[in-house]
């Protein structure tokens, strides 16, 4: 049995046995492991910024087009 | 000011960069028609090619534009919808600004960190964005919270089939195939899957699938792609025997 499996019965068996407090468990939860994601994601270099690129793109079309 | 003796040539150059300057509905209908009318008469210049293109681009763009903003705004009346923030995404992605849904998403997740629906729509941004290592580790996390996810596990099948792993991707589609079969994105994906592996009766199969389906359900005026893609494939098929024989 892994980690995963481990994590997953347990999760079963938190909501069968703790029904009311399931719901607070689940959000305590998840608010770490959006911390964690969250915090990683930031640690990363942003995927390349395409919002300039659209008007660097614009620019160069105007620029370097012929004229008729 | 217009020049009265303005050649159709002139006149179109005139109004695409009219459009191009002033986005007018007027100067991009006119110039359409200017354009159409001079590549019948010279279907071999590339220049006008060239300008009839860039006036298609600039209105679709602004079209897609106009698309996102109503996107927005389903989802300020509708928060509890989910279609209008995949298309937003789609939106943003074609306009190349990722980067906005990107940001979008994360603080709603950090807002809301118990919302599966956080996880997919981040993960879908990243994913769009080609950043597929990030993508990976929003699925991950997402799926610490809901292991079963269908759309989490449907965004893994694509970024298993972005980064190559196509076998691992179709398996993916499989379990959900088994799941909900009355859900045809698994069908459609693993058939695009399976010709790109060059598994075309496999492919096809997928193919004819939808087209039963969509036949069952009273949606016969979908199955003209389905049918298309199959022509496609049959058509691989055959140049695929033609250079087995030589011929």
């Amino acid at each position: 049995m892994n980690g995963e499996d481990v994590a997953s019965r347990m999760r079963l068996e938190l909501s069968a046995l703790a029904p009311d407090r399931w719901p607070a468990i689940r959000r305590a939860v998840a608010a770490r492991i959006a911390a964690g994601l969250l915090a990683e994601l930031d640690g990363l270099p942003r995927p390349a910024s395409r919002l300039d690129l659209e008007r660097q793109r614009r620019a160069r079309q105007l620029a370097h087009r012929e004229v008729a | 000011m217009t020049n009265p003796a303005e050649t159709l040539r002139q006149k179109a150059y005139r109004l695409l960069d009219e459009y191009g300057a002033l986005h007018e509905e007027s100067a991009y209908a006119e110039a359409k028609r200017a354009y159409q009318q001079l590549l019948a008469e010279y279907p071999d210049d590339a220049g006008l090619h060239l300008e009839y293109g860039m006036l298609q681009d600039w209105h679709g763009r602004r079209s897609i534009r106009a698309a996102v903003c109503c996107y927005e705004r389903a989802i300020e009346l509708d928060p509890g919808q989910d279609a209008p923030h995949f298309q937003l995404t789609h939106s943003r992605a074609a306009l190349n600004e990722t980067e906005r849904v990107i940001g979008l998403y994360k603080k709603r997740l950090a807002a809301a960190p118990d919302q599966i629906r956080e996880y997919r729509f981040l993960a879908r941004a990243y994913l769009y964005a080609g950043a597929r290592d990030e993508a990976g580790k929003v699925i991950a996390a997402g799926r610490k919270l809901e292991p079963d996810d269908p759309t989490l596990l449907d965004l893994e099948a694509d970024l298993l089939d972005a980064a190559g792993r196509r076998e691992e991707s179709l398996a993916i589609r499989q379990t959900l195939k088994q799941r909900d079969p009355e859900d045809l994105g698994s069908w459609y994906m693993s058939a695009f899957t399976l010709e790109a592996m060059g598994r075309y009766q496999e492919a096809t199969a997928e193919w004819r699938y939808i087209i039963s389906w969509l036949e069952a359900h009273d949606n016969a005026i979908h199955t003209e792609w389905p049918k298309e893609m199959i022509a496609g494939i049959e058509a691989k098929i055959v140049a695929a025997d033609a250079g087995d024989t030589g011929s």
